[in-house]
């Protein structure tokens, strides 16, 4: 059955009124909270002159239209898939982790170390623009300061070698974090051998 | 043209006009940059993989980069309709930008002794995943993305941010 004219002209500018709604207020911002890698329990809080959405459960979205309203809505991990594939698939590889020692009271590495050098280049080689930062570490003998200036010559130091064996120096980076992060804790003013190291991640 | 489908039609779509567009929210002036902290090299993050059209660059001073290759404090990212790129930045932290998005790396600073600093990215348009770092672990409440009409905080996070252009 078709309609009278008017009202046959009245449904399509209705329906074309209502496209024209949707597409003005799909969402003028929307975040979605992804479940951490770790399984640790994580948070996103979006603010706007209206008010502050907490979302604290993997796939929780917080939506902001365009005047700053707030809500809150669920998706799930085949919805994000779907929605965002290359967001997904373009990660990084997980950083690459290893641990170089240094000869008593010196910044020489090990012969051991030494030969773990060639491994960390492959290893930066093999990613698309691999990068590889160099972390010394000391032990608490001494002054904190002090023990800033020995942990980043001791990075230096193997920045230093990676450069000579061919990787580039502009994405190398050394850094010294001091006594800050033993691997064995210990007093103020303790002589801590395996706590003198480089470490060194490639990402 | 009958009255019966103008007016309406007129009616509709200025009530979706004046419902969704009127009262918008007048968007957060930029950010003004500030210079980095740290001496030594201004990169503050690393091109990782790079898909179909990213550039980097403002208008008229845009160029293709490559993997390995670094970006500044205020550089503008962005992509097109087959584009996305990842981006991994001093801290540890990851973007990765999706097709058709435009960002600033508007404000970025970071100590790597004692790890303090801050991030403010700003996503123009589109979409950007963000996988925090050491920034955000330390110093989680000076690490921010803005979009044209809201501001978003974290607490240790893997998220993703879209965003509509600003009117």
């Amino acid at each position: 059955m078709t309609h009278p004219m008017p009202m046959r002209h009245l449904l399509t500018s209705l329906s074309l009124a209502g496209i024209a709604l949707l597409t003005a207020c799909a969402p003028a911002t929307r975040v979605t909270l992804l479940p951490q890698a770790n399984g640790r329990a994580s948070a996103v809080e979006v603010t706007t002159g209206k008010g502050t959405q907490r979302i604290d459960q993997p796939y929780q979205v917080a939506e902001v239209g365009r005047s700053g309203d707030l809500s809150q809505d669920t998706t799930t991990a085949d919805a994000v898939r779907e929605r965002h594939p290359r967001l997904l698939a373009l990660q990084p590889p997980a950083p690459e982790r290893f641990t170089l020692e240094f000869e008593p009271g010196t910044s020489l590495l090990t012969p051991d170390s030494l030969n773990r050098l060639e491994t960390v280049i492959r290893s930066a080689q093999s990613r698309a623009g691999g990068e590889i930062v160099v972390t010394g570490h000391t032990d608490r003998q001494g002054a904190a300061e002090a023990n800033d200036a020995l942990s980043l010559q001791r990075a230096q130091a193997v920045r230093s070698l990676l450069i000579e064996r061919g990787f580039s120096a502009g994405l190398i980076d050394a850094v010294g974090r001091g006594e800050r992060e033993p691997v064995v804790p210990t007093e103020d003013e303790v002589v801590e051998p395996r706590n003198r190291r480089a470490e060194v991640e490639v990402r | 043209m009958s009255p019966f489908f103008t007016l309406p039609l007129a009616a509709g779509l200025l009530a979706a006009t004046s419902l969704c567009f009127a009262q918008a929210v007048v968007p957060a002036a930029p950010t003004q940059t500030t210079a980095p902290a740290t001496t030594g090299t201004a990169r503050i993050g690393t091109f990782k993989q790079i898909e179909g059209d990213t550039r980097m660059g403002r208008a008229g001073a845009q160029r293709a980069p490559a993997p390995g290759e670094g970006v500044n404090v205020n550089e503008r990212v962005s992509t097109g309709k087959n584009g996305a790129a990842t981006i991994t930045l001093k801290d540890g932290t990851v973007l990765t930008m999706g097709p058709n998005t435009t960002m600033d790396l508007s404000q970025f600073q970071f100590d790597s002794t004692t790890q303090k600093g801050n991030f403010v990215l700003d996503l123009l348009q589109g979409s950007v995943r963000v996988v925090t770092g050491l920034l955000a672990r330390i110093n989680p409440e000076l690490f921010k993305v803005n979009t044209p009409t809201s501001v978003v905080g974290v607490r240790g996070t893997d998220f993703i941010v879209e965003a509509q252009a600003a009117q």
